[in-house]
C-alpha cells in the first residue's frame, strides 16, 4: 500500500496525474488501510499503518511530502517483512 | 458494409464481453502476483471462448436456438430450470460488479460522490438501452473500449523482460503456491469463458436476423472480436507483471489498474485508460443486464428482442429494467464491486458446464443444424473444452477457499 501511494504521489507532483484520480485513489487506499488497521496486533506494523495512513491524507494536498513519507513507510514495510 | 458492421458486433462483444470487470481483476492480479508466468492461460480461454461462441452463432444462425432454447429442449424443463437459475444468479452478481466498477470509473474520473454517479450510470445505461439502436451501441461501446489499448501502449513503454514474456506462453510450475497459481489458471479461464457474453452473441445474432449465410460472419466475429480482447488481457497481465510485482502492490482496487498507465504514460495515459475502463465496463453491464433479460425470456417464451418495440416485448422489456434496477440496489450497499466480481467469475465457472454441454449436443444434432453440424475440427475442440471446462468447474470452489481467493 505504501509502494502504490508512493507512486501515485510521485505521479501527481511531477503533473502526471488529474486531480480527481489523486485525491479518489489516495482515499480508496486510506480506506483498505483502515480495513487491514484492526488485524495488526503487531506495535511497529500498526505505527507504520499509522504513518502510511497519515502521508496517504495529505497526498492530494502535499504530494511531495507524502511521496518520500511513503517511500519511507515502503523501505520500513521490507524490513520488517525481513 | 453489412459484414463491417456485423463485425462490430464481435468487437462489442470482445471489449464489453471478454475485457469486462473480470478481466480487469483477474489479468493485473494475476501479473502482479506470478509476473508474466501466466500468459500462457489467456490464450487457452481465448480459444475455448472462440470454440464456445462460434458454436452458439452457428445455433442461433442455422437452428434459429438461442443459448437457453437449446438448453430447454435439452435438459427438459426442470433441469433447464436449474441451469437458468444459477445462470441468472452468477449473470446477476456480474451485473452488480459491472455497474459497481463503472460508478467507480466514473469517480476517478470526475471526483464526484460514489452513490450519485452509480445512480447516473445507471440511467444513463438505461436511457441508451432505451434509446440508441442496437448498431449504436455496439459502435459506442466497442470503439470508446478501444481506449484500452493503452494498455499495450504502457506495456512496452514499462520495458518488460521480452524474454520472460515469452517463457510467459509456456506453462511451467510455479516454484511454490501452487494452489494459489492453479486458483489464478482457474480465474483467468473463468474470466475469460463467462456464459453471459455467449448469451448475448448468441442473442444478438438472432436479433441481427443471421442465417447460414452469416456463419462467415459468425467465425470472423468470434475469431476476431475475442482474440483483440485477449490481446488486451494480456497487455494488462503484462503491465501488472512489470510494474505491480516489483513493487510488491497487491492490486485490490479498480483504480490500481489506471495506474498501471499512468505511470508510463503519465496524465494521457491515466484518461484513456479510465475512458476504456468506463466504456468496457459499461458495454458489459449492457450485455449483462441484455443477458438476463434474454435468458429469462427465451427459457419461458416470452417475446424478445432489443429491436422490437418495447411494447410488443413487454416482459422482456421490464425484465432488463428491473435488473439494471437490482443491480443498482446491490451497488448502492456499498459492496466491493472486485471483491464480487471475483466470486462472479468463479461461480461462473461452476455453472459454465450446464449451458456449454446442451449447446456442444445441439451443434452435433443434425435434425437442428443439417449439413452444418461440428466438423470434426470443431468437435475435436468442443469435447477437449469440455473437459478443461468440467475440471475448472469442479476445482474453483475449493482453491477460492483453500487460497482465501488468492491470497494465499
Amino acid at each position: 500500500m505504501a509502494s502504490e501511494g508512493a507512486l501515485l504521489a510521485h505521479d501527481a507532483a511531477v503533473g502526471s496525474s488529474t486531480g480527481p484520480f489523486t485525491r479518489v485513489h489516495s482515499q480508496a487506499l486510506r480506506t483498505k488501510l483502515d480495513q487491514l488497521e484492526p488485524y495488526l496486533k503487531d506495535e511497529q506494523l500498526a505505527r507504520l499503518a499509522a504513518d502510511i495512513g497519515e502521508a496517504l491524507d495529505g497526498l492530494p494536498e502535499q504530494p511531495r511530502r507524502a511521496e518520500s513519507q511513503l517511500d519511507a513507510a515502503s523501505e520500513k514495510a521490507e524490513e520488517l517483512a525481513r | 458494409m453489412k459484414n463491417l458492421l456485423g463485425v462490430a458486433l464481435g468487437i462489442l462483444a470482445a471489449i464489453g464481453g471478454f475485457v469486462d470487470i473480470g478481466d480487469l481483476v483477474f489479468n493485473v492480479q494475476a501479473g502482479a502476483t506470478f509476473g508474466y508466468r501466466l500468459l500462457w492461460v489467456v490464450p487457452v480461454g481465448v480459444v475455448g471462448i472462440i470454440v464456445y461462441s462460434e458454436m452458439c452463432g452457428r445455433v442461433a444462425a442455422v437452428a434459429e436456438r438461442s443459448v437457453f432454447d437449446a438448453i430447454r429442449e435439452r435438459l427438459g424443463f426442470s433441469v433447464g430450470l436449474g441451469a437458468l437459475v444459477a445462470s441468472q444468479i452468477v449473470n446477476f452478481m456480474t451485473l452488480a460488479a459491472e455497474v459497481g466498477g463503472l460508478a467507480i470509473a466514473l469517480q476517478l474520473l470526475a471526483g464526484l460522490e460514489f452513490h450519485l454517479l452509480a445512480a447516473v450510470a445507471v440511467l444513463a445505461l438505461g436511457v441508451v438501452i432505451w434509446v440508441l439502436p442496437f448498431e449504436w451501441i455496439e459502435r459506442l461501446f466497442g470503439y470508446m473500449g478501444l481506449c484500452l489499448l493503452v494498455f499495450a501502449v504502457a506495456a512496452i513503454k514499462l520495458h518488460p523482460d521480452w524474454s520472460a514474456v515469452a517463457e510467459g506462453f509456456v506453462p511451467r510450475t510455479p516454484p511454490s503456491d501452487v494452489l494459489v497459481y492453479g486458483y489464478f489458471v482457474v480465474g483467468l479461464l473463468g474470466a475469460a469463458l463467462t456464459p453471459y457474453e455467449v448469451y448475448f452473441y448468441s442473442s444478438g445474432g438472432i436479433e441481427e436476423g443471421w442465417t447460414p449465410k452469416d456463419l462467415g460472419l459468425n467465425r470472423a466475429n468470434a475469431i476476431i472480436g475475442y482474440a483483440l480482447g485477449g490481446f488486451l488481457s494480456l497487455a494488462l497481465m503484462i503491465t501488472a507483471g512489470a510494474l505491480f510485482l516489483p513493487n510488491g502492490i497487491d492490486p485490490e482496487l479498480l483504480g490500481t489498474v489506471a495506474l498501471g498507465a499512468e505511470v508510463p504514460l503519465g496524465t494521457v495515459g491515466l484518461v484513456l485508460a479510465l475512458i476504456g475502463i468506463t466504456f468496457a465496463v459499461g458495454g458489459a453491464a449492457i450485455d449483462t443486464c441484455f443477458s438476463g433479460a434474454y435468458n429469462l425470456a427465451q427459457f419461458f417464451g416470452w417475446e424478445w428482442g432489443k429491436n422490437r418495440p418495447p411494447a410488443t416485448a413487454p416482459r422482456f422489456t421490464i425484465a432488463w429494467i428491473v435488473l439494471l434496477i437490482l443491480a443498482l440496489l446491490v451497488t448502492m450497499t456499498g459492496i466491493d464491486p472486485v471483491m464480487l466480481t471475483e466470486y462472479a467469475v468463479i461461480f461462473s465457472v461452476v455453472a459454465l458446464p450446464l449451458t456449454y454441454l446442451p449447446l456442444l449436443l445441439v451443434a452435433n444434432d443434425r435434425a437442428y443444424m443439417g449439413q452444418h453440424t461440428n466438423g470434426r475440427v470443431a468437435n475435436a475442440f468442443g469435447f477437449v473444452y469440455f473437459v478443461v471446462i468440467l475440471v475448472v468447474a469442479l476445482t474453483a470452489i475449493p482453491l477460492m477457499v483453500l487460497t482465501n481467493q488468492g491470497q494465499g
